[in-house]
């Protein structure tokens, strides 16, 4: 599955505006790997890196005012699930710095994260969202 | 070689706390790690490093508390705090922490080269704020010296005065000695006052005036209980180069009523007030209840040197107006200046 680089229907967790940002962010891990792969500029990689990491804390933010506004009893605890991933993907990014890390290994980090974010953990909120009036 | 900056790493994750004390060590800080806010607290006493790069997220005391802790305490909130977290990173989170005391907030995901950026910027701020602090002592304990030179000169000269006047016999010329004693003693009272204090920035003038009115009453040989000396003084931070003409004003008006005011009985009373009239202007009041000026007198064409002294201090060094009531009972000099 990790290899997928075309969006799928049954990643869609039935929230339009987090699919949209799940997709783009799935279309964002294929740019940068291709970015990534053929590019040996540490300067530009470590943009790469960061457009990653932007987004990551974006769409995270994104997700938890989504939350917050449909009073999701497990916030909390889904924002625990995200500093733990935004800790995961700065590790990542650190030892990739140190010469610790390999792209390849980077890039299979990067799409293994993102579909245990949006096929496991985001898939649980989809129900209470989906009975939240007024989300769009 | 240069001292290395101690920095203290506090995250409960880790991976985190490894990540970050690694990129501090590779360039050159000298690094102390812990896991918990209890642990940061105690090396923050033992160690007192220079940075604290601190979690918000701890498990037994929140990084907020540990700020909070840390900044009340007054041997610990010289030490810099930089929060570093991948939970609270919202703006609001953000104002939040820095409106809390903390010094520097960082947000992760953070790559290592803005991480480390980041913590030597403010590692160059902390050591410019140390070496400022360091220096104003210095500026401080130099200027407590001078002033207890000036002083111990000013009491020199006086003594040297002293010793010439023994020698003289006309009075009029041994006053005159007196005279110039008492001024430069007036003077030295400054210096003594400013050399003992802990805050050059706040002169406590009323008692200035109270050391150098006790000392004139004794210099002429004058009982407080004959003549009483009133004094009503605001509590007004004057500044010190208004200080020293003040204090030689005073000076020389108590000195001209206690040698003319009172020539009967020698009994009556002097006043001196002093109150802060609207923003920064100040009023000098210094009366007494004797028997007054000779009529008509002009406060410009005054031949006592003591009195001419006074206008020119007024005047010129206070930038001040002076006001002369001499005409009914007794003398009034009434100054306002701006502070």
């Amino acid at each position: 599955m990790t290899n997928e680089t075309e969006w799928k229907e049954e990643y869609n967790i039935g929230i339009s505006r987090i699919d949209h940002q799940h997709k783009y962010f799935f279309e964002l891990i294929t740019w940068l790997t291709d970015g990534l792969l053929a590019s040996d500029n540490l300067d530009l990689n470590r943009k790469y890196v960061e457009e990653v990491m932007g987004y990551a804390k974006f769409h995270f933010l994104s997700e938890q005012n989504v939350m917050q506004y449909c009073d999701y009893p497990e916030l909390e605890a889904h924002k625990k699930s995200h500093t733990k991933l935004i800790n995961q993907l700065n590790v990542k990014a650190a030892n990739l710095d140190f010469g610790e890390e390999n792209i390849a290994d980077f890039i299979d980090f990067l799409r293994e994260w993102f579909f245990q974010h949006t096929t496991q953990e985001d898939r649980r909120i989809k129900t209470y969202l989906e009975g939240c009036k007024g989300l769009k | 070689m240069e001292k290395k900056t101690k920095v203290l790493v506090v995250d409960n994750d880790p991976q985190m706390l490894s990540i970050t004390s690694r990129v501090l060590r590779e360039a050159g800080y000298d690094v102390i790690e812990t896991t918990t806010g209890n642990g940061c607290l105690e090396i923050a006493e033992e160690v007192h490093p220079s940075l604290v790069l601190l979690d918000v997220v701890l498990p037994d005391i929140s990084g907020d508390e540990v700020c909070r802790i840390i900044k009340s305490t007054p041997s610990l909130r010289d030490i810099f705090i930089i929060f570093v977290t991948g939970d609270k990173t919202t703006a609001c989170d953000k104002s939040r922490g820095l409106d809390d005391g903390a010094d520097g907030y960082i947000t992760r995901p953070i790559l290592n080269n803005e991480l480390l950026s980041t913590v030597k910027a403010m590692d160059r701020i902390k050591q410019a704020e140390t070496q400022l602090r360091k220096e104003t002592e210095e500026k401080k304990v130099l200027l407590s010296e001078i002033h207890h030179r000036v002083k111990n000169n000013m009491q020199v000269i006086s003594s040297l005065l002293s010793l010439q006047s023994t020698k003289i016999k006309d009075k009029q010329c041994a006053d005159i000695f007196k005279e110039s004693r008492d001024r430069i003693k007036s003077m030295a009272l400054i210096h003594e006052t400013l050399y003992q204090t802990k805050d050059f920035s706040k002169f406590d003038f009323g008692h200035h005036v109270k050391t150098i009115a006790n000392h004139l009453f004794r210099s002429y040989g004058v009982s407080p209980d004959k003549i009483r000396l009133k004094i009503e003084m605001e509590d007004i931070p004057l500044k010190l180069n208004n200080a020293i003409p003040c204090g030689l004003i005073i000076n020389e008006l108590i000195s001209n009523s206690l040698k003319y005011a009172f020539p009967k009985d020698g009994t009556g009373e002097i006043k001196i007030t002093f109150r802060s009239m609207n923003q920064d202007e100040i009023e000098l009041v210094v009366s007494d209840d004797g028997i007054g000026m000779p009529e008509g007198i002009d406060i410009e064409e005054l031949e006592s040197m003591g009195l001419q002294l006074v206008n020119i201090l007024a005047e010129n060094q206070l930038e001040g107006e002076i006001d002369l009531d001499g005409d009914g009972v007794g003398t009034e000099f009434r100054i306002r200046f701006t502070n």
